[in-house]
């Protein structure tokens, strides 16, 4: 195959990281099949189909953000995802998806250790042992440790809400960037 | 600036509403490969879309279930070709929107008047500036 094509289908390849190895190779097998296809049926020249196709980060971030559609809930996959379609997708969103994304993740992380430490300074009292590296304080009190497990869960549960819902801004973006890009095509 | 329909926002509008109707009719007449479907649609201006929106589209609707799909060599020379074939998902689906589609027809032809009143729309049309005037 030309090596302009090759070229093109290398940086598809790359784009497409965040997906799994096999769905790359079914996609880049599609797309070189539909390159023979130009080629023999429709006769076009190598520079032809590659005008065609459109540039690799436009047909790239397609698909990308399309498989971040599909689903709706939060992964190390999918925010890769959720990042590499917003490179492509254009300037704009690169302060905004990357500070939802991260915010996301990052209130969820937040979400899950919160309850966990509560529950060890918790556990500890009763069983007579004070874990120092975990402390609880409220502003300026710190409050009896039993106090901390309900308070922690309380706090995680809010936290990992506050995640999903900058989960939830992330795709909203994607949707509203997605759909202004297929206003785009002819 | 005032906001008006653009007639190519409107046609874009509508091939995104029909693309997925149209590829799974497509496909459930026979099973169809990627550029089998994309110069089938170009034979219409109005349906016609470029590769970025049908094979990501396809992906979609294999996820979902709606189409299965396997590779074929073939015989001249070309690379291997991907089929798309419709399930029993997609033909409950296929089903549904044709009853949908049907019904929008109806609508439309009853909105504007019907196809029985097309002979009398101008009887009408004069009638209706007889009665402004």
């Amino acid at each position: 195959m030309n090596q302009l094509l090759n070229n093109y289908l290398d940086r598809i390849d790359r784009y497409l990281r965040p997906l799994p190895a096999a769905e790359r190779a079914d996609i880049i097998n599609e797309i070189k099949s539909q390159m023979g296809e130009l080629e023999a049926s429709a006769r076009l020249s190598p520079q032809e189909i590659l005008s065609r196709l459109g540039s690799p980060k436009e047909l790239a971030g397609a698909y990308l953000g399309e498989s971040l559609l599909k689903g709706g809930s939060f992964s190390a996959r999918r925010f890769l995802c959720a990042i590499l379609f917003h490179a492509l997708a254009g300037i704009g969103g690169m302060f905004i998806l990357p500070f939802t994304a991260v915010l996301a993740g990052a209130f969820i992380l937040a979400g899950v250790i919160a309850p966990s430490g509560g529950l060890i300074k918790a556990g500890g009292f009763p069983l007579g042992f004070d874990v120092p590296w975990v402390s609880f304080q409220v502003g300026s009190l710190s409050p009896h440790p039993l106090l901390a497990a309900p308070l922690c869960i309380l706090l995680g549960f809010l936290l990992i809400l506050a995640g999903k819902g900058c989960w939830k801004l992330t795709l909203k973006y994607v949707r509203i960037v997605s759909r202004a890009k297929r206003t785009l095509l002819p | 600036m005032a906001k008006e329909i653009s007639i190519e926002e409107w046609k874009s509008q509508i091939r995104r509403g029909t693309l997925e109707f149209c590829i799974l009719l497509l496909i459930s007449h026979r099973p169809c490969y990627g550029y089998d479907l994309i110069s089938r649609l170009e034979k219409w201006p109005i349906l016609t879309a470029k590769e970025s929106t049908i094979y990501p589209l396809l992906r979609r609707l294999l996820k979902e279930e709606y189409l299965s799909s396997f590779w074929q060599e073939t015989s001249q020379g070309l690379p291997p070709r991907k089929y798309y074939t419709i399930t029993e998902r997609g033909r409950d689906c296929l089903a549904a929107m044709t009853g949908e589609w049907n019904h929008l027809l109806a609508a439309i032809a009853q909105i504007s008047g019907g196809s029985d009143q097309k002979e009398n729309r101008e009887e009408e049309h004069e009638s209706v500036t007889e009665q402004l005037s």
